[in-house]
């Protein structure tokens, strides 16, 4: 299961509680896993898909203010998946740092071509 | 309702209507919610992903369910090429001045690859498993069963066998932008040479003897379809691989090729050449995109990168 960019951020959202579209919208720029907030129509691209392989499912809606608001939950295969992915990104990010530890910046010798 | 929800709604027309029973005044308010504020227009990248999503909520109701990124263009790309060679070959059938045989076989069996290949990128896990097993059947059965020399027998086994393994890939992202622009020429590069072809067709009758040579794949439209078709293969191969330069690369050389063949004069010994090198060519840039792409994919997997 690929679980990559937008659709490990919904995941990531999902996993504090149910949430409804624009508040997931809001919970992904708010804590920082995109700079700008994605187009709905791709949030809605990727919640339909994620539904689909039964990695989140409905959990029933409400009305505020006149405009219908439905709610979206983690479950347990979503959950699952979310686990195997964060730790993946775990691991290669703990590569980065070790690599970048032992990591020496060439000096810049003088005449060498840029 | 304002402006903006109006034009929302109107956007949101792209969505199939049973999709927006259930869904519009939810998508409504999630729109209207995350609009910046005060603005009167929607941003173009939001519709832009509107019409993507409606669109393939239309798809899906057909039975199609796009799985994968990039698998839009493909099958796009896959039904061109295949609408070119249908345009292109009953042009030919309802010219008077065509009267080459065709085998009993040949528009089934190219319906049939394009069909199975489209549907390969496209269905269902179990559909997509089944599609490729036809697939490779049909490119082993033609490489023991098919009239070797003929060109469309050797095209459209290497094109079965492209398809099947493309099929079977499941690579990374890849670049898009470059990937789009290099299918888009391969498309172009496609386009004039029917065009040419059919302009060269209705100068002046064919006897039995030039139209078999053609048939044989000895530098006319007949031959030069599926090799196009090929190149546009091998380039929606590219689409999903990484390393894609190298794969723009390894097709630009059959895509020259065919190009300078069709701008040379008839029959002039060029043209012989070219037709001959892009024979060998094309097939073999199809099977290294094919390389290049399990590379990668074994590559990024080993990565655990991406999953």
């Amino acid at each position: 299961m690929n679980i990559d960019g937008l659709r490990f951020g919904v995941l990531s959202t999902l996993a504090s509680g149910p949430q409804h579209g624009y508040g997931i919208l809001r919970e992904l720029v708010d804590g920082g896993e995109v700079d700008t907030a994605p187009p709905v129509g791709s949030l809605y691209r990727v919640l339909d898909r994620l539904a689909e392989d039964g990695l989140i499912r409905e959990a029933g809606g409400e009305v505020v203010d006149g405009r219908f608001r439905r709610y979206f939950e983690l479950t347990d295969a979503g959950a699952a998946a979310l686990a195997d992915a964060a730790a993946a990104r775990l691991r290669s990010a703990r590569l980065a740092q070790s690599r970048l530890r032992r990591h020496v910046t060439p000096p810049v010798q003088k005449g060498a071509l840029a | 309702m304002n402006r903006l929800e109006r034009t929302y709604r109107l956007v949101l027309t792209a969505y199939p209507p049973d999709y927006l029973a259930e869904r519009e005044e939810e998508l409504v308010a999630t729109l209207l919610a995350a609009a910046p504020p005060g603005a009167s227009r929607p941003p173009a990248r939001e519709v832009a992903a509107l019409v993507r999503h409606g669109v393939e909520q239309r798809c899906r109701r057909f039975g199609v369910v796009a799985r994968r990124r990039g698998l839009e263009h493909a099958s796009t790309l896959a039904i061109a090429a295949l609408a070119a060679l249908v345009t292109l070959v009953l042009g030919l059938q309802l010219s008077p001045r065509w009267s080459a045989p065709y085998p009993v076989g040949f528009f089934p069996f190219w319906a049939s690859v394009s069909v199975a290949a489209v549907v390969g990128h496209l269905a269902s896990r179990r559909v997509r498993q089944a599609a490729r097993g036809l697939l490779f059947a049909v490119g082993i059965a033609g490489l023991v069963a098919g009239p070797a020399s003929l060109l469309v027998w050797r095209s459209a086994v290497g094109a079965a066998l492209a398809f099947g393994l493309v099929a079977t890939l499941r690579p990374p992202r890849a670049s898009r932008w470059p990937a789009l622009v290099a299918c888009a020429a391969g498309v172009a590069v496609g386009a004039v040479a029917v065009h040419q072809q059919l302009g060269r067709m209705w100068q002046g009758p064919l006897d039995a003897r030039e139209a078999f040579w053609i048939f044989q794949g000895y530098g006319d439209a007949q031959s030069w379809a599926p090799l196009l078709v090929l190149v546009v293969i091998g380039l929606m191969a590219a689409w999903w691989v990484p390393g894609f330069g190298l794969a723009v690369g390894v097709n630009a050389l059959p895509a020259t090729l065919v190009v300078l063949a069709l701008a040379t004069p008839e029959n002039s010994w060029w043209e012989k050449v070219a037709s001959n090198a892009a024979c060998v060519l094309v097939p073999l840039a199809g099977v290294m995109a094919a390389g290049v792409a399990v590379a990668s994919t074994l590559r990024a997997r080993s990565l655990h990168v991406t999953r």
